[in-house]
């Protein structure tokens, strides 16, 4: 098992009130598993997709990350385990406007402290899988948006982490790019990556192997399909 | 590191001419001090020279009676002061920091020396053969005192161009004989001291003797002194530094070892250096209280450049609010955005600082030129004032860096 979150709960402050944004929520993910999480807008989607990515801890209920207690980790602690175990991919991609692909991609590596030498390696090869070898220069710019999110995707698998993170990649995208990221999503999947994405979209959601439901804070469903 | 200065560069080149309107106070603030700086330094060196003359590191010790000066010209050797032998010279030139010793009789005003019926009325000098070398004189014409002069009482004279001139109008002086206290001495060298420039007159003495040399000096040999004037006059003791910081250790520690070889210890009488040092130094800081007011409105420009380099972070960090939650979300660390601010508001302001001393020198430069001050550029100076507005961009990137490192991964990521 790669993570396991039991009886999680986000509340948010509003004013003298508090909005429970999750609600008891459960969700186990094992080694390979490709996971959609689909609900209206409003449901919680982002949030939960937050404390997966340990961006934000919950406020009550337990979060472990591999052997990590998510909840008891430290700011600096949480940037490391954002760094090393999680690959995140935005609906708006968040590629740095004045750095090309190349750049772009080997952040997390410069982050993590890898030498300028491999991370260019290791960067070159990410673009590779998702087929931009050829843009390696352009900035993000001179790219479209579907080459935006390849290299958006390049970036958050070029530390190989043990988790794919995706909130709504499609998005932003037109039906063939959308499409594009979706294979190469299901050919990550197929060469070993556990990859949990966010989305409203039934359609996007059907390419993955188990499907979540969140309505208003509460997550139901996680039937692997065809069962 | 590196990578953040070059970032750093890239962020200022894209943005220069917001990069160039914040630094311009750092700009002026550190352009200002340089040249005030500068200013003072020339100023300073240029006291220190007028008034101990370029080069010549010289220092005169003298009897004292009761700390006040003593009337040597006209008054013999005092009781219990014995006169300074060629072994008390030769151990006052081991001492440290003394270069040359030469020993001298001098009178300042005498009118008792003819050329025919020409009256000569300026300085007598009655030198050693060290004189020439301490004081820096050169012989142009005809030649200087040897041991032998002084041994065998040759009544011989050595004249500068002004006595020469004044005595013998345009002709050669050399062989021409004139009487110092009715007594014939024959001309045998033409001399002038160097590399002289236009002393510097502060004082009445100063006056006196800048008036006396504008008349002219005749030399004749030290042990000729007798025959033209009395026995054991005082001897005066011109000390030659090894280099003007040495001339006040220099002077002082021959006066000290006359004070105590020459005469017994509690005597009203002592030898005394002329502290042309501590002079020049008193007069230096006369000058430097008054630019030292121009550096403190040379700060509030700085102080306001530093704000005005705040000002821009903070809005550099709200407008890069995305880029910081980015980082942050794929595993930045607080330090990181902390550095990352701080490097770009220090690079800035140490630019700045660059531009600023480039100016400064250039300021000091035009100054010097134009309105006649002297400037001396100041190597430290540049370096702490580059160093300092470095300070300058850290101090005041501080709050934004800060700021910048706290920011919050999804609510900056939510920003759009
Ligand atoms: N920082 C916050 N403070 C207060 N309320 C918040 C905060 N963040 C989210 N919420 C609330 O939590 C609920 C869920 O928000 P969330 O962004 O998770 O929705 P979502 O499912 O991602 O929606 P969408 O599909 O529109 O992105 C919303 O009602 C929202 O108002
Ligand atoms: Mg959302």
């Amino acid at each position: 098992m790669i993570l396991e979150m039991r009886n999680i709960n986000k509340d948010y402050p509003m004013g003298k009130s508090v909005v429970h944004v999750l609600k008891n929520v459960n969700l186990q993910v094992n080694e390979q598993d490709y996971i959609a999480i689909m609900g209206p807008s409003g449901s919680g989607k982002t949030t939960l997709m937050n404390l997966i990515g340990c961006l934000d801890v919950p406020t009550s209920g337990s979060y472990m990350l591999g052997d990590r207690e998510i909840g008891k980790c430290s700011d600096n602690q949480l940037a490391e385990v954002r760094n090393k175990e999680i690959g995140f991919v935005f609906q708006s991609f968040h590629l740095l406007p004045k750095m090309n692909a190349l750049d772009n991609v080997a952040l997390p590596l410069l982050f993590g402290g890898v030498r300028k030498k491999e991370r260019r390696q290791m960067a070159a090869d990410a673009l590779r899988i998702v087929g931009l070898e050829d843009r390696m220069t352009f900035m993000p710019d001179q790219l479209s948006g579907g080459q935006c999110q390849r290299v958006a995707i390049a970036r958050a698998i070029v530390g190989k982490p043990r988790l794919l993170l995706a909130d709504e990649p499609t998005g932003a995208l037109d039906s063939v790019s959308g499409s594009q990221v979706m294979d190469l999503f299901r050919e990550l999947h197929d060469s070993g990556s556990t990859i949990i994405m966010i989305t409203h979209d039934s359609n996007i959601a059907g390419h993955a192997d188990i499907v979540y439901n969140i309505f208003d804070g509460v997550l139901s469903g996680g039937e692997l399909k065809g069962e | 590191m590196i990578e953040n200065v070059s970032l750093a560069f890239q962020g200022i080149w894209a943005h220069k001419m917001r990069s160039f309107l914040t630094m311009l106070g750092i700009i002026i603030g550190i352009a200002s001090i340089i040249t005030i700086v500068s200013t003072i330094k020339g100023t300073n060196e240029e006291i220190k020279e007028n008034l101990i003359g370029a080069g010549n590191n010289v220092v005169n010790v003298t009897l004292k009676q009761d700390n006040a000066s003593y009337e040597m010209g006209y008054n013999g050797l005092p009781e219990g002061v014995s006169v300074i032998t060629e072994k008390t010279r030769k151990t006052l030139e081991k001492l440290d920091g003394v270069k040359e010793v030469s020993l001298y009789r001098t009178r300042t005003w005498c009118d008792n020396v003819y050329y025919r019926n020409v009256q000569y009325s300026g300085t007598i000098n009655g030198i050693d053969t060290h004189y020439f070398s301490v004081n820096d004189y050169t012989v142009d014409f005809g030649r200087a005192f040897t041991d032998f002069d002084n041994r065998t009482f040759h009544k011989a004279a050595i004249v500068d161009s002004r006595a020469a001139s004044s005595l013998f109008g345009g002709d050669n002086p050399i062989g021409k004989v004139i009487e110092i206290n009715r007594e014939p001495f024959v001309v045998i060298g033409l001399a002038n001291k160097f590399g002289s420039t236009g002393p510097t007159i502060s004082t009445v003495e100063d006056y006196m003797t800048y008036a006396g040399a504008q008349s002219g000096i005749i030399f004749i040999p030290i042990d000729d002194w007798p025959i033209a004037y009395q026995y054991d006059e005082p001897q005066t003791v011109a000390v030659k530094a090894d280099s003007t910081d040495d001339m006040t250790k220099a002077g002082k520690s021959v006066a000290d070892a006359l004070s105590t070889s020459q005469m017994k210890t509690g005597s009203k009488f002592t030898y005394a250096a002329d502290d042309l040092l501590k002079r020049a130094t008193q007069m230096q800081n006369l000058s430097n209280t008054t630019n030292r007011q121009l550096l403190w409105i040379a700060g509030i420009s700085l102080l306001v450049g530093g704000i005005g380099v705040m000002n821009i972070m903070l809005v550099s960090v709200t407008e890069r609010t995305r880029e910081i939650g980015l980082k942050k979300a794929i595993g930045a660390k607080k330090k990181r955005i902390l550095a990352q601010f701080l490097t770009e508001a220090s690079v800035l302001t140490s630019l700045g600082g660059m531009i600023g001393v480039g100016s400064g020198i250039g300021f000091s430069k035009f100054f010097s030129k134009f309105m006649g001050t002297r400037s001396s550029i100041s190597i430290p100076a540049c370096v702490i004032a580059v160093g300092f507005s470095m300070a300058i961009g850290i101090i005041f990137g501080l709050l934004p860096a800060v700021k910048a490192s706290n920011l919050n991964p999804i609510d900056a990521l939510r920003s759009e």
